[in-house]
Formats: structure tokens, sequence, C-alpha cells
């Protein structure tokens, strides 16, 4: 399951579930909270997430439209080698910024 | 396409079509007519001709026995005189001419012309046609005392067309007259009411071969009909519209839109908000992001209208707001930070406002305002400062103490040598105390670099309790904490880092020995349950408030309760452990209460 802590601003979501079908739904309303933070900054914490199939790939390219269009940033942080590989290779990656450490990824929203 | 006779004028084409179709219209009616009258004089002349034929039969009856047929050949050239007929004869019963107009056939047998024959009642006809003349032979029988004497014929021209149309043409004049007077005054009726439209149709076929519209010169036209008024005001709107918008003017007009648009798309992918205000201070444009940082919706323009300050929520007396009403600082930068509370969560946002300068004289005014959250700036900087206080204090408070024992060392002569080892005790510990630190810090720096790795083998977890629990004993001891501890019978194989296990376990227990008054409670708890570890570690010391508690994970974070403050510390042990517990694919969480205690539990799979 997923569950959303906060970090000063910033709201971190962490999983420990495959973001496949049958879990996007407890993502989409983890990460929906967030966007009622105003400007939204979450970041999505992948560490434990072992595997990441087309409809997470969809959820996470729908979720991050929203916060873009509130002028907020979804950050992806520690995923492993497997939903690395899948980033890359599906393309979504490059519409995220994508960290090692959900620490480094906090960090980066002290501009 | 444009038709044959499209090159002329409408009235002109109107009128010849009115004419044309008027002309097939009266021609049908005489055409009409000549049939009409042909057919009636045809009647007319046949009914009387058979009246005639009667009296003529009648009458050569009577000749005829009077005067034993000697007269009838006067009779017959008589009668043919009287209706010019084309022959007259008399035929006796057995068939010969007894008396005829051409007197060569008298004493002849008859001859039986052929064509249609015709009858009424003993009268009989045939129609026959020589050549183009068409003809009747009417017969009639002649009877004295009930028996037949003889046979009247009568050849007889039929009424043909020439007839009728003569006759026709005799009243033709009259008749015509008054419809063809009627059809000249419709014409001239219709040319008027077309006129106008001839004045719009010039123009219109001049605009159609035209190179271009602009070579083409719309007039109005001086006619009062409603077609001629709408053409008249479609010409001044365009002369209106060519007058305020030439074709310069509104190509900048479509750049000006086209600009504009592009700046909204610009100001809309920006992560700051950005918003305008008029003069008055109103908002009249509003990113998106400064409508997600200020409304409640963030529904597209909810912030227009709104006056900027209302919408800000400023105290009526902050520093903020009097800056930016001050009226002196309308005409330069002001830059404030204001607290903004949303759904109870406090925020720090950064506000820049400066006055619109614009090269145009009737510019109205107003400002640009820059929104920009720093929440999360601000807590860095916070917990930099907290950092920087922390560490000064760690660092300096141990090596204040090193230095003065040695110092006190090195310059008396004249201390006992249980003092001295005293003092090299007391220097010895400090010296541990600042490397504990220096080794903490190193560790979260790796931590937050993300190089805080683990290197897991196989644990003995029941002898990792021991040590552990040997290492804080002493410290409970110290504080006469009664010190509890309950562990499973037989420990399961784990493969874990088990130094950072300790320092996070030494950690835990460490603070609740800490935190616990003297006589106080702590204990230790550890069980698996489905192939998770779960150590519990409570004490009855001084407890966090539900304020501070969110935050104790948080690095460098020291509660500011007196009772804690009183305690050393990095503010680093627990981040350290949660950190620590996290790479092991754990969990850690806190319950605690106030002036009761606390509970930490962590959770690490075995697996």
């Amino acid at each position: 399951m997923f569950k959303r802590r906060k970090q000063g601003a910033v709201n971190v979501v962490s999983g420990n579930v495959p973001l496949t079908g049958q879990h996007t739904q407890d993502l989409g309303v983890a990460l929906a909270e967030c966007l009622l933070d105003g400007q939204p900054k979450a970041v999505l914490e992948l560490q434990n997430v072992p595997l990441i199939d087309s409809a997470g790939l969809e959820l996470l390219l729908d979720m991050q439209e929203q916060f873009e269009r509130r002028a907020g940033v979804l950050k992806l942080a520690s995923p492993n080698a497997l939903c690395s590989d899948i980033l890359v290779a599906t393309g979504v990656g490059h519409r995220f910024e994508v960290y090692r450490e959900a620490k480094a990824a906090i960090g980066s929203f002290v501009q | 396409m444009l038709g044959r006779s499209a090159h002329w004028e409408v009235p002109r084409r109107v009128v010849v079509y009115y004419l044309l179709f008027c002309t097939i219209v009266l021609g049908w009616l005489l055409a009409s007519a000549v049939i009409v009258s042909q057919a009636s004089m045809r009647h007319n002349h046949e009914a009387a001709f058979l009246s005639y034929l009667g009296r003529a039969a009648a009458e050569t009856t009577i000749s005829y026995l009077e005067t034993e047929g000697t007269d009838l050949q006067k009779l017959v050239e008589r009668f043919a005189r009287e209706q010019s007929l084309l022959y007259c004869a008399v035929v006796s019963p057995e068939g010969n001419y007894v008396a005829h107009t051409v007197r060569q056939r008298v004493g002849k047998p008859k001859t039986e012309p052929t064509g249609q024959h015709l009858r009424w009642g003993t009268v009989d006809a045939v129609r026959c046609r020589t050549g183009t003349n068409v003809f009747r032979e009417y017969r009639t029988p002649l009877e004295a005392g009930g028996r037949t004497v003889g046979t009247l014929l009568m050849g007889v021209r039929e009424v043909g067309w020439w007839s009728a149309l003569r006759l026709t043409a005799e009243h033709a004049p009259l008749a015509l007259a008054g419809p063809g007077l009627f059809v000249l005054v419709g014409a001239v009726v219709l040319s008027r009411v077309v006129r106008p439209m001839a004045a719009i149709d010039a123009q219109l076929r001049d605009a159609a071969i035209a190179p271009t519209l602009a070579d083409t010169r719309l007039q109005t036209v001086k006619y009062r009909t409603p077609s001629a008024l709408g053409w008249n005001r479609l010409i001044r709107h365009f002369e209106e519209e060519s007058q305020g918008g030439s074709l310069d003017h509104r190509l900048n007009q479509a750049l000006q839109s086209l600009r504009r648009d592009k700046v909204d798309e610009v100001l809309n992918s920006l992560a700051d908000g950005v918003a305008v205000t008029d003069a008055e201070g109103r908002v009249t444009f509003a990113n998106q992001a400064l409508e997600a940082i200020l409304a409640s919706d963030a529904a597209a323009g909810s912030l227009v209208g709104a006056a900027m300050e209302d919408r800000l929520g400023l105290p009526a007396q902050s520093p903020a707001l009097r800056q930016f009403l001050d009226p002196a600082l309308h005409q330069r930068l002001v830059v404030q930070e204001i607290s903004w509370e949303r759904e109870g969560v406090q925020q720090t946002l950064r506000l820049a406002r400066s006055p619109i300068r614009s090269t145009g004289q009737n510019h109205p005014g107003g400002f640009v305002w820059s929104v920009r959250d720093v929440t999360q700036q601000r807590l860095a900087e916070k917990m930099r400062n907290q950092f920087l206080d922390s560490a000064t204090h760690e660092l300096r408070t141990p090596l204040a103490n090193i230095r003065a024992y040695a110092e006190t060392l090195s310059l008396s002569d004249l201390i006992e040598v249980e003092r001295q080892k005293e003092f090299c005790n007391t220097i010895n510990m400090e010296a541990t105390r600042l490397s504990r630190f220096i080794d903490d810090l190193l560790s979260v720096s790796s931590m937050e670099m993300g190089a805080l790795s683990l290197t897991r083998q196989d644990v003995d977890l029941e002898r990792l309790f021991r040590e552990v629990v040997s290492k804080v004993k002493p410290q409970m001891d110290q504080k006469r904490i009664s010190f509890h501890c309950v562990l499973p019978e037989k420990f399961p194989a784990m493969p874990a880092d088990k130094d950072k296990l300790t320092v996070a376990l030494v950690n835990l227990l460490g603070n609740a020995a800490k935190y616990t008054p003297d006589g106080g409670r702590v204990g230790l708890k550890v069980k698996v349950i489905d192939r998770r570890l779960f150590v519990d570690v409570e004490d009855t010391g001084v407890g966090i408030s539900e304020d501070e508690l969110p935050r104790v994970f948080d690095k460098f974070f020291r509660s500011a309760d007196p009772q804690v403050r009183e305690q050393t510390g990095s503010g680093l042990g627990l981040t350290l452990a949660q950190e620590v517990i996290r790479l092991h694919g754990g969990e850690l969480i806190v319950e605690s209460q106030l002036g009761v205690g606390s509970k930490f539990t962590a959770m690490v799979p075995l697996d």
C-alpha cells in the first residue's frame, strides 16, 4: 500500500507494493491528497516498489499532468533497477526528475 | 461560372424575362382563341346549313311534284348560288343525276365520294378531302306521299383555320390591346422596383471581376427599399471598419492578441505565482501557480477581480500590509515574506511587488506581483541554523572541557595522582563524546548524500541484543532505572548490518535512559511475528508533546522542553536510527505522551 507523509512542505509518498493496476487506486488517492496543498510538491519514493506496469505508468503521467496544472511538481526517488529500466525504456522517466534518494529529491525543492 | 445572359444588368434581365413570358402567355391565349373560334364557327355553320338543307329539300320535293322535275335544274343552281356551294344535285331513286350544277353530269349515275360518314336523323354527310380542301357532301332524301322520289345533294366547304384566324384577327386588336398595355405597364413598374438592385448588382459585378477587393470602391445607393437600406448599412459598416481598422491596424490587433496569448502561456508555465493588479489593486491576471497557491479551488480566473491584499489575508497592522499600502513605495519594488495558513498548515510566501512601467502616456498604472512558496527553503534554513547551534554546542563543550583539564594537567605540578587520573578520565570521556558526535555526523552526512549503505551478513540476534543491553545497562544503573528486557527464547537468523543495527538500537535505548528520570522504568521487548522482527523500547520518561511528535526524526531536532534541553544531545540519534531501520526495509514509529513516557517500535523484516 502507499502512505503519505510530510517532510517540511514536501509530501513524500512511499509504497511497498507493485505499481500495477490493482494498486494504482491507492497511489492515486495518496497523490490526490497532495494536490490539496496549494502548489503541490511531492516525492514518490519507489524504493520498495518492485514493479511498474502500464497502468502505473499511465497514473504517473496523469498525476504529473495534474501537478503541473497546479504549477506543482511530482518527483520520483530511489527506483530499483527494474523500475529504472521501465521508466527509461518507456520514456516516462523523461517526464520526471528521478533521484537516487528520497532525501535528495526533497532537498531539490530548496531552490 | 456566369451564364450567357449574366452580362446583362439585373433589371434588363428581369424585364426581358417578364416580357418573354408575357408574350408566351398572350400567344397561347391567341392560339386558344383561334381554336375556340374555329370550333364555334364550324358548329354554327353546320347548324345553319342543316336548317337550310331541310328547307331546300321541302322546296325541291314540292317543285318535283308540281313540275314533274322540270325546274329541278334551276332550283339546284339557285341553291348553289345562295349558299356558295361547291355543287348541288338531285339524284333519282335509280341513282342517276336528275339535276346538277355541273350540267354534263345530268343523266349520269351518281359517283360515291370516300371519306368520313356523319349522320343527323335522316340527313347524312360524307367528309372528304381533296388536296388541301376539305368539304362535306350533305344528303337528304326527298319524300312525297310516303315514298322516296330522290335525294338532294349539296357539296359545301368546311370552315378552315384561315377562316377562324381571319375571324379572330378582326377582333384581335381590341382583345390584345388591353392585356398588352397592362404587360407594358407591368414592365415599367418592375423595372423601377428592381432598379436599386441594379445599382447593387453593378457594384457586386465590379467586385467579382476586380483583381482584389481593395480595387473596388463600394458605394451606398440612393433608394429607400429595404434591400437598398440594408446594402447602405453594410457599406457604412465596412467603411467604419476600414477607417478604424485598416489592414495594418487589424494586423497589429491580431499580433497583439497572439503575443498576449503567448505571454499567458509563458506565465502559466512558471512555477512562481504571477499576478497583475490595476491601479485600484484588483487582480486583472493571475497565472496558474498563483491560483494554486492562493485560491482554494484553483479554478482558472478565480482570483481575477479580487483585491490582492485581501486574498493574501494580511492582518490590518502587519508590516507587510503597511508597506504595500504606503504610497511612497508605489514606485519601487517591495519584497515581503508572509506567513500563509492553508488548511491549518503554515506556509511561508515571498511576495515581490513592482510597479508596471510603461512608455505609454495614458497607461493606467498597476503592479505586477511575484509570489513564491518558500516554506521548504525556510524550513531548510531553520534546520541548518539548528545544526550550527547543535554542532557548535556539541563540539565546543567537550573541547572546552578537554582543553581546561589538559591545561590544568600541564600547568600544575602539584596535582595528586588520583586527581590526575580523574582529569584524564574526564578528557577521555569528552574525547569519546566528541568522537561519537563526529561519527553520527558523518553517518548522517553519508545518509544525506545517499552513501549510507548496509553490509548485510547473517546476524546472531541474541548476541546482538545482549551487546546492545550491555552498552546501555551502566547508564541505566547509574540512574537507578528499572530495566526490563523480554527476548524470545529462540531468535531466527537475519541478514542485517550488525554494526548499524546496533547503533540504531543503542540510540533508542540510550535516549530512553537519558530522558527517563532517576528511578524510572525502561522496557525492551523483542518478538518475531510473521517473519518480522518487532522491537519495542518503552520508557516512563519526559515524553514528547503532540506538536513535536512529527518532528522527532528530523535532523538536529531538539525538543523545546527544558528537561530535554538540560541533557546533552546532537539531535542526530533518532534520525540515524530511523534511516538504518528504513535501509533494512523496516519502519520506526513512535507513540508518546508528554510527562508519561514514550514508546518506539522498530519493525524490520527478517528476509
